[in-house]
């Protein structure tokens, strides 16, 4: 019997790749967040941003659409003028790093505009973490994945690293520290868990898995409010265009995705147009239906 | 009905016990009054907000980095004292199981954990903390069936300067025993709540809890692997999975000297990339006493 389960445990453990947290170990320290600066301040004082999550380029599981709405991305990124474009991760669905359908789409999405994006869980289907799409992205013109980026002295994007649906304490002194010293007046904070789950956002919160642990969660609600206002914009739910004011220096926005319909992850195939009014500090967001760009849902967050 | 009493006695008398002596050392103490506010606060950590309608754990609950630190902790040293002179007072079965585990967190970033667990009869009561701030606290009651099931009701608090989550959990267990061999399964279901001063939202889960254990105990000595979610330094408002090992020695009826080591997981990736997230080795030493 001993011997039997003895066996068993083993072969369940043998069928997984492992990793340990001695993985992590000096990866985050004073200088993670170190800002760049990557633009100016717009003149008129309103920083359009495109913003979209979940590509999942390469699905194959009960979906044909991996790639169906890349193109009108990239002709609204032409038309828009935007500033800036975040990705908030799980843009490739296996983690396949020589994936040519991603690596084209982030090539014109890095022509465009200036582009961040953090990765998910996704991400790490073929075992590769942040180090490795550090490197990937670098060599594509894209930002992050994790990371501080100034737009001019008054706004900072941070990108976060949740992909193992966890940040670590290290990250979040890392975290906490820049954002002490960072004299922004608007800071945009990107991870692609959701914080805010169960209930808050008309989901189930029935045998949780995935979000994030709650000392980690409560630890940025308060870092994010203190060293605000902030907003956090997350991914990874699918099912989501959840928003939630957290407190007045805090909202959090949760996306739908960009692709990914099979029945288990539903979502209608959105991106978001996002104006920050820094002179009167609102958040305008607009949610775009990819497949004909109409807005299906708008929000004014202010603070 | 005789165990409730007794509890309630043991209760009133360590909170009044706890309440003279806060006052006692702020009239002894050079310090100003917002430090003697600072201790009040430990006795009563949970706060509630008018605003918000929503009770959470005080932010001057855990001492500040680097101060306080042995004045808290030589205030739960006084109420296990006076706790453990009333056991004797009163005549209970009861045990201590003091605890410290070494390892590694990546949530708590911790190394070192402290814990301390009282059982009373049918009641037990667990604290730990870590060094950088987190506390948990669990009550639990056993209700026996037979000389192998046991249906656990148990309650969960766990908070941090930022917060926290509360859950009620249930779990029937069996312990079997084949001669030298042994083996245990328990099954339960957990309802949590989560909150933060820093959010109006309050979240909810519900995790099923799930433990299988297997091994031998040879007289004296017993060891055991396990695969758990039930681990009392690993819970959480939602699954978290650790396994390990656990060995301990009984040197006589009273005296029972364990340790366990553990490694867990948050979840297993779908793509069976699993991350160890945190791992210890825990020594105990358990005093059983009372009539038995």
């Amino acid at each position: 019997m001993r011997l039997v389960l003895t066996l068993i445990l083993a072969l369940l453990l043998s069928s997984c790749d492992v990793h340990f947290l001695s993985e992590f170990e000096g990866r985050y320290d004073e200088h993670t967040f170190e800002k760049q600066m990557l633009i100016p301040t717009p003149e008129d004082g309103k920083l359009d941003i495109l913003v979209f999550s979940d590509a999942h380029i390469g699905r194959e599981i009960n979906d044909t659409g991996v790639t169906e709405y890349n193109d009108e991305l990239v002709a609204e990124l032409k038309e828009g003028g935007y500033d800036l474009v975040l990705s908030l991760g799980d843009l490739s669905d296996e983690g396949d790093m020589g994936d040519p359908n991603m690596l084209g789409f982030l090539d014109a999405i890095a022509e465009k505009a200036p582009f961040i994006g953090v990765i998910g869980n996704h991400e790490l289907h073929a075992g590769k973490d942040a180090p490795y799409w550090a490197e990937l992205y670098e060599a594509h013109e894209v930002h992050g994945p994790v990371g501080a980026y100034g737009i001019g002295e008054e706004v900072t994007v941070y990108a976060l690293d949740s992909s193992w649906r966890i940040f670590s304490k290290e990250q979040l002194d890392a975290l906490e520290g820049a954002m002490e010293k960072d004299d922004a007046a608007f800071k945009i904070v990107l991870s692609h868990t959701d914080l805010t789950s169960g209930d808050g956002f008309n989901q189930s919160g029935i045998f949780i898995l995935g979000e994030a642990q709650i000392a980690e969660r409560n630890r940025l609600y308060r870092i994010l409010s203190e060293d605000g206002p902030s907003i956090l914009f997350t991914g990874h739910r699918h099912y989501g265009s959840g928003v939630m004011k957290h407190n007045d220096r805090l909202w959090e926005y949760n996306l739908d995705a960009l692709h990914a319909r099979n029945v288990a992850l539903q979502s209608d195939d959105v991106f978001y147009r996002v104006q920050l009014n820094l002179e009167t500090l609102t958040v305008t967001v607009q949610e775009v239906l990819a497949a004909d760009s109409s807005v299906r849902k708008t929000v004014v967050m202010d603070y | 009905m005789k165990n409730l009493k007794i509890l309630r006695k043991t209760a009133i008398l360590t909170y009044v016990t706890s309440r003279l002596m806060t006052y006692v050392r702020h009239l002894t103490s050079t310090s100003d009054k917002s430090a003697y506010d600072r201790r009040k606060s430990y006795i009563f950590p949970i706060h509630y907000n008018k605003k918000t309608h929503i009770f959470h754990p005080s932010c001057t609950y855990l001492p500040p980095p680097g101060t306080n630190k042995i004045a808290f902790m030589r205030r739960f040293g006084l109420i296990l004292l006076l706790a453990l002179a009333s056991l004797q007072l009163y005549a209970l079965t009861y045990s201590m199981d003091a605890a410290v585990s070494y390892g590694d967190d990546m949530v708590t970033g911790s190394p070192v954990n402290i814990s301390f667990e009282l059982g009373l009869e049918d009641f037990s009561f667990y604290a730990q903390s870590t060094l950088t701030g987190q506390a948990d606290l669990i009550a639990a009651y056993d209700f026996h069936q037979g000389k192998t099931l046991v249906h656990r009701l148990d309650s969960v608090l766990s908070f941090t300067r930022d917060g926290g989550y509360g859950t009620l959990g249930y779990t029937f267990r069996q312990d079997l025993a084949f001669g030298w061999f042994t083996a245990a399964y328990a099954l339960g279901i957990q309802v949590g709540l989560a909150w933060s001063p820093w959010s109006q939202l309050v979240t909810w889960s519900l995790s099923p809890m799930v433990e299988a254990r297997i091994g031998a105990d040879a007289g004296p000595f017993d060891a055991d692997i396990f695969l758990s979610s039930l681990l009392d330094e690993k819970r959480s408002w939602k699954a978290i999975w650790a396994f390990g090992l656990e060995a301990g020695w009984d040197f006589n009826d009273s005296w029972r000297l364990y340790a366990r080591s553990y490694a867990s997981f948050a979840e297993v990736l779908m793509n069976d990339h699993i991350l160890i997230d945190s791992w210890a080795v825990k020594v105990g030493l358990v005093f059983r006493g009372g009539e038995a």
